[in-house]
């Protein structure tokens, strides 16, 4: 006797997935269903904090990596990672001259991972240069700054002389010889400038030779000021992409 | 599909029309690959950070100064630069005016045609290629150039060529020898010209060793009057009319109303010009950049690669990113002891600095580090 199909009654699978996701306090959290039908595909990207600044649509060459190669994406994802180690760092860290160096071998030594935290800041931080540097690239050849995104090209611009600043008053912070060293050439260039060099080099070293004032404006800067005008720019930088829209392409 | 062209006048700011049938949904491919893409570097870093440690010298002493001194590699390049120009030229002018430049590209380069696709034009990788090569050549030249470097070059010229070279002495450079070398040919005398010009050893050159002497019937500059113009130091400290001849002099500069700081920009009594300095440190570097960027565009539209300003924007950015790593890689690689041009195995270690690595902190230090299990003082 043939069996016909039956239509299968809900198992305890079923049970535990309506109990888990159909409840109160998770919709409460989560507005959308599980993003299995496109309606709500669409709605996880819009009604997401952390996802609504993507479109919910996109066209279909910019999903192929050799659009972007992710630069841009990547070169956001390192300033995150850098953001979650720093964090990290400064729990361990105290910027004065008596302290920096001792604690930096105190983090190399007695902090567990604290020599793999320091490393991926490092290595992400270089990382993000590059990718940064690369990004532009892909933009240029790209002819992505093209209208109507002339602005946003002056914006990524900008990003990328705050990451170099970035880069640049994490370098003095372990207080070592390469670190010293490399800021005093680093604020002497500064201070070539012809009319306000030398007071540029000041205000930035908080004196005549890179010290005490040094680390802890190297530090406020590193640690508050640029992080937050990077984070500024770049929300106008990921806001203009929508807004000039999306990535460029053919027209 | 249409191509929105804008009316002739328009702003140029068309956004591209929708089509539905092309699109994918965000969720899930987009994010995923981002996701993917976040996973992979975050295990890549993981990796590369377990095994390959940040450096960490001897803690700073204002003491010892490492040689060389580098600035982060990032920088290195302006510190190249700063080898080879005036620090006003190379620390801001130079850098500020590419950022500028930067910033105008969209604005120099409004035309939609290329938009989103890799190399948009039809010559855009000849283009890009042409560039490259240009910069990579020249930059090395001109490096290797105002290093002095080629100057060896030079003084064998003449043991290279048969019957020529007159005695066992070593032709120097410059030298009157180069220029007897040069006399016994047809036409030697403007041979010689050319080869007394001293300055071609490299830039420094024009200040420091190119000299001439030429009567004339006045007196240049100030100093004893001998009958003749010279240089260098007729030329080193040539007065600007405004020493104390100014409008704003004052009666008593003492007794002014006016803050010392501003009566002394008000009043610049001892403003003069070092012409050997400028022409060395400022009129040739930046002759030498424009003239090799504007060469370089003009070539290109002389063979024919080049149409737009698109692409003369293209070789003017394939140039700047190729002598931003270019000379990164020379400051970083080839700068050895005093900023000297040496092979990169020659480049010294700062790990491997004796001073450096030997350094001990002095013992009134005033903190020690505390052992977190045992409370003990750490040495070592």
């Amino acid at each position: 006797m043939a069996r016909t199909e039956q239509p299968k009654g809900p198992g305890l699978g079923d049970f535990l997935y309506d109990k888990l996701f159909h409840n109160y306090v998770w919709r409460s959290v989560f507005r959308s269903g599980y993003p299995n039908t496109p309606r709500n595909q669409m709605l996880a990207i819009a009604t997401n904090v952390f996802l609504h600044l993507h479109p919910t649509r996109i066209h279909k060459t910019h999903v192929k990596i050799t659009h972007t190669y992710c630069l841009g994406g990547l070169s956001f994802f390192m300033f995150l990672g850098l953001t979650v180690t720093g964090v990290m760092l400064m729990f361990y860290y105290v910027p004065s001259v008596d302290r920096a160096y001792t604690d930096m071998q105190a983090l190399e030594t007695n902090v567990r991972f604290g020599m793999l935290i320091r490393n991926l800041h490092r290595w992400m931080a270089h990382g993000m240069v590059l990718t940064v540097l690369l990004h532009m690239m892909r933009v240029f050849y790209m002819g992505a700054y093209k209208p109507p995104r002339e602005f946003n090209w002056v914006v990524g611009v900008i990003l990328l002389v705050l990451t170099l600043l970035l880069s640049f008053t994490g370098y003095l912070l372990p207080w070592d010889q390469l670190a010293l060293w490399a800021i005093t050439v680093g604020t002497n260039i500064a201070g070539t400038a012809p009319v306000l060099g030398s007071e540029t080099r000041f205000v930035m070293i908080g004196g005549f030779e890179v010290g005490d004032a040094a680390l802890i404006r190297f530090y406020t800067l590193h640690v508050i000021a640029l992080p937050l005008l990077a984070a500024i720019f770049m929300s106008v930088h990921f806001w203009r992409i929508r807004r000039d829209g999306g990535l460029a392409r053919p027209l | 599909m249409a191509v929105a062209t804008p009316a002739a006048g328009a702003r140029e700011t068309v956004r591209q029309r929708r089509d539905r049938d092309q699109e994918l949904l965000v969720w899930p491919d987009l994010v995923f690959v981002e996701f993917i893409c976040a996973v992979l570097f975050t295990i890549s870093f993981v990796i590369l950070s377990t095994f390959v440690n940040a450096p960490l010298l001897n803690r700073a002493n204002a003491d010892i100064t490492p040689n060389p001194s580098k600035a982060p590699w990032y920088f290195m390049n302006l510190q190249e630069l700063l080898l080879h120009m005036d620090p006003g030229l190379a620390g801001v002018i130079v850098p500020t005016l590419l950022l500028v430049a930067l910033f105008a590209i969209p604005y120099i380069d409004r035309d939609n045609d290329g938009q989103g696709s890799w190399f948009g034009t039809k010559y855009a990788v000849r283009i890009t290629t042409f560039a490259f090569v240009w910069a990579s050549v020249w930059v090395t030249w001109t490096v290797l150039w105002d290093d002095g470097a080629h100057v060896r070059v030079y003084e064998r010229l003449p043991y290279l060529i048969p019957g020529t070279q007159s005695g066992d002495d070593m032709i120097e450079w410059p030298g009157e020898k180069g220029t007897l070398f040069f006399e016994d040919w047809p036409g030697g005398d403007a041979a010689r010209v050319v080869w007394d010009f001293a300055f071609l050893e490299n830039r420094v050159a024009v200040r420091d060793t190119w000299e001439w002497s030429m009567p004339v019937p006045f007196q240049p500059g100030s100093g004893p009057h001998d009958g003749h113009l010279d240089w260098p130091q007729d030329f080193q400290n040539v007065p600007l009319p405004l020493n104390g001849t100014w409008i704003f002099q004052w009666e008593d500069p003492v007794d002014s109303w006016m803050p010392g700081w501003l009566r002394a920009m008000a009043y610049p009594y001892d403003a003069h010009l070092d012409i050997p300095a400028i022409t060395a440190e400022y009129v040739m570097p930046s002759v030498t950049i424009i003239l090799l960027i504007a060469l370089m565009i003009g070539i290109l539209f002389k063979l024919g690669w080049a149409h737009t300003t698109r692409d003369a924007v293209i070789a003017f950015f394939t140039g700047f990113i190729l002598v931003y790593f270019a000379l990164t890689i020379i400051g970083v690689a080839f700068r050895g002891e005093g900023q000297q041009l040496v092979p990169f195995w020659k480049v010294p270690n700062l790990e491997g600095n004796p001073a450096i690595r030997n350094y001990e902190p002095p013992p009134d230090a005033p903190y020690v580090l505390i052992d977190r299990r045992s409370g003990n003082e750490m040495h070592g």
